[in-house]
């Protein structure tokens, strides 16, 4: 095999290992963190993945995190879906963080599990959606592998803040999150296509 | 010179004979065509004429029940119609037989004279098992009769329709040339007594009293009857049989009365036995999203809204309604919001009966994007079938979108909406401090000491609401909890200075 053959195999078939080469042929959205962005491969939130998010507790500043991509991709006319979340989100903050609340979507909280994955599923897939964000309380591997798929097909986002942290996840990307102070979050990076080791920073984060 | 051509005649030869025939300059003011379908009871009643074994289709009438259609198999057994059910059965003892059902052949007939619309504004169902078209009008759109002849056969033979086609400058003549499966095009209508003169009586649509009537005085083809004089058959069978035969002849004026243009649709699908399958049942929704498509495309329509009825012998009818945010008349679109509409309907019962209906429609609007537009924004049409899709599975109040208002009070800030594809969005909001990403519906009391919580020193008063019973008077702060987390708690000045956490900043 050639290595033009092998470049376009590797560009065709996106499920194939690259290495650190991961994200050279996939876009990003800035996290609005400078910091984060040099720490992230590629310089930003991957499109075409899934982020987990963990937390112990709500009110650690997860949604504050990224809130800087949510205003990017709203911005340019894409939506962004809450999948059952747990309270209401207020659009008065949203709009405090320049998101354009009219690319929002909330899908209904009384819709079951599987109705809520089925929703995910189907918005990441849909080339419009920039970013879905759901809280299960559970999600199997083969879940998470399907919502995978899907924001690859769609090209968009997929956030998961699982209620029950798993040691191991097929998740693009996976976060740690915990408040330090009121405008500092302590993150680790728990794993990221393209990066082999586990990083930590201490991010300001506005209100 | 013969006028008359056959439908299988190539198109060289048939333009030369209407070429002839317009040298004449004797054309009757109309050109009827018509379809007449053989075996419209059997397509009616879904039989798939492939099957080995015999079968026939039998007429029940009080007491007698006759065979109204014989299948290859059965008429090789000596089987054919008009014979009585009770012969058949000695004939061949496993004969399987269905009965006729003409509500059903009435249905199908009214789905096809709709069909044939696309072909002239005038179609009529006047005569049993066929379709009457006006066609002098659509000739000039078809450009010459082969290709319209042509156009109407290649469909119906992609129907599976079994039909027979005739051309003649008046109805009757053509309904019973097409049902004597005589497939001929004739123009001028003074060719019309030459070429019914051939045909059997039997063809001749007349009641059973004057066809022995005929038979008795020796005649038995077309050409003996019009050699008796109309005085003479006025005497013998009543004014009405010489009109007959004038309109037949194109003497007189036939009055042909046309389908009316339908403003809705409708259609169902009745079970042979009742049914509990789901996925039967969207089987047969299939068959009717097909015909609504096909005469959404024939009038250049689409529409937003379906409305099924399951018919069920053991509860009441229940109405599904499958709506679409945009515009649609794609199968496909609607094939997958019926599906998670109908999965997501808890249907216990079983049905025997499926209806559609759509009554609201809109002048179909082709796509016609930019091409060099983002490719984000041309998927649209796709984004909105994926939220159709959510509505169907999840309910029609299940995406809801976020707006602002201009109101202090947190709880009435802002309004929730059911997503709709034309919002009207006030994006305005009154600047104000930090708030945080969410709000609790209900306030949640803070029972025990508050002494655990580091309260932020800005305090935030939200005094408002004095001119309705809504009337808030509240002191707000952000506060910290051991774990860091951050919580925006009001002290309600109303309540003795009682604590709530209204809200995180997640």
């Amino acid at each position: 095999m050639n290595n033009a053959t092998l470049k376009k195999l590797l560009q065709q078939q996106p499920l194939l290992w690259q290495g650190l080469n991961y994200y050279s042929q996939h876009k990003t959205v800035p996290t609005g963190f400078s910091e984060l962005d040099r720490l992230l491969p590629y310089y930003g939130w991957p499109l075409g993945a899934t982020l987990e998010i963990l937390t112990t507790q709500c009110g650690a500043g997860e949604l504050r995190l990224l809130m800087p991509a949510m205003a990017a991709l709203t911005q340019q006319g894409s939506y962004v879906a809450w999948i059952a979340p747990p309270y209401t989100p207020y659009a008065p903050s949203l709009l405090q963080h320049d998101i354009d609340i009219r690319y929002v979507i909330v899908i209904d909280t009384q819709t079951t599990a599987h109705d809520q994955r089925w929703s995910m599923e189907k918005l990441l897939s849909s080339e419009k959606c920039g970013m879905a964000l759901m809280w299960p309380s559970s999600c199997t591997t083969k879940d998470i592998r399907r919502l995978q798929l899907a924001a690859e097909k769609g090209n968009s986002i997929g956030v998961l803040y699982p209620r029950i942290h798993h040691a191991y996840s097929p998740a693009a990307m996976r976060i740690s999150v915990q408040a330090v102070s009121t405008n500092q979050l302590y993150l680790t990076i728990l794993k990221a296509r393209g990066v082999l080791k586990k990083t930590s920073i201490t991010l300001p984060i506005p209100l | 010179m013969t006028n008359i051509a056959p439908l299988q005649q190539d198109q060289k030869q048939l333009s030369f004979s209407i070429e002839r025939k317009e040298k004449t300059e004797n054309f009757h003011r109309t050109l009827w065509l018509c379809i007449y379908f053989p075996k419209l009871a059997v397509h009616s009643l879904e039989i798939s004429e492939g099957q080995s074994n015999p079968f026939v289709v039998f007429e029940a009438e009080t007491q007698k029940r006759t065979i109204h259609y014989a299948s290859t198999a059965a008429q090789q057994l000596g089987i054919e119609a008009g014979m009585d059910l009770s012969q058949a059965y000695i004939l061949c003892e496993q004969i399987r037989t269905y009965q006729r059902d003409q509500k059903k052949e009435q249905a199908l007939l009214k789905l096809l004279a709709d069909w044939a619309t696309q072909f002239s504004s005038c179609v009529s169902v006047k005569y049993s098992s066929s379709i009457l078209i006006e066609i002098r009008g659509s000739i000039k759109l078809f450009k010459e009769i082969y290709r319209l002849q042509k156009n109407i056969t290649r469909q119906l033979q992609e129907k599976n329709y079994l039909s027979s086609i005739a051309i003649s400058p008046t109805p009757l003549a053509s309904f019973i040339f097409s049902k004597a499966s005589k497939n001929v095009v004739i123009e001028d209508k003074n060719l019309l007594r030459a070429e019914l003169g051939q045909l059997e009586l039997q063809y001749f649509s007349l009641d059973h009293k004057s066809l022995e009537k005929l038979h008795n005085i020796g005649v038995q083809k077309g050409y003996e009857l019009f050699r008796l004089s109309p005085a003479s058959l006025a005497r013998r069978f009543g004014n009405g049989f010489c009109r007959y035969l004038n309109e037949l002849l194109g003497i007189t004026h036939e009055n042909i009365v046309s389908i009316p243009a339908r403003n809705s649709f409708y259609d169902f699908y009745e079970f042979q036995k009742d049914q509990e399958s789901l996925e039967i049942i969207l089987m047969h929704t299939d068959i009717l999203l097909k015909n609504l498509v096909r005469f959404l495309i024939q009038r250049d329509l689409s529409t937003r809204e379906l409305n099924f009825t399951i018919y069920s012998s053991n509860e009441e009818e229940l109405s599904i309604v499958v709506s679409s945010n945009i515009q649609c008349r794609d199968k496909k679109i609607w094939k997958n919001l019926i599906k998670e509409k109908f999965y997501s309907t808890l249907f216990k019962n079983s049905a025997y009966k499926i209806s559609l209906h759509v009554n609201t429609f809109e002048t179909h609007s082709y796509n016609n994007e930019d091409v060099l537009q983002n490719i984000r924004r041309k998927n649209s049409s796709d984004w909105n079938s994926t939220l159709d899709q959510l509505k169907a599975r999840l309910g029609e109040k299940s995406i809801t979108t976020l707006d602002s208002t201009e109101d202090y009070r947190p709880e009435y800030s802002f309004i929730k909406r059911t997503y709709t594809d034309k919002q009207f969005f006030k994006k305005k909001f009154l600047s104000s401090p930090h708030r945080p990403v969410w709000l609790l519906e209900t306030p949640l009391r803070i029972n025990n000491s508050i002494d655990n919580l580091q309260k932020s020193h800005n305090i935030e008063r939200i005094v408002d609401g004095w001119w309705d019973s809504n009337f808030i008077q509240r002191d707000y702060f952000i506060a910290k909890s051991k774990d860091h987390n951050l919580l925006w708690i009001y002290a309600d000045i109303k309540n003795q200075g009682q604590y709530f956490v209204h809200g995180y900043f997640a």
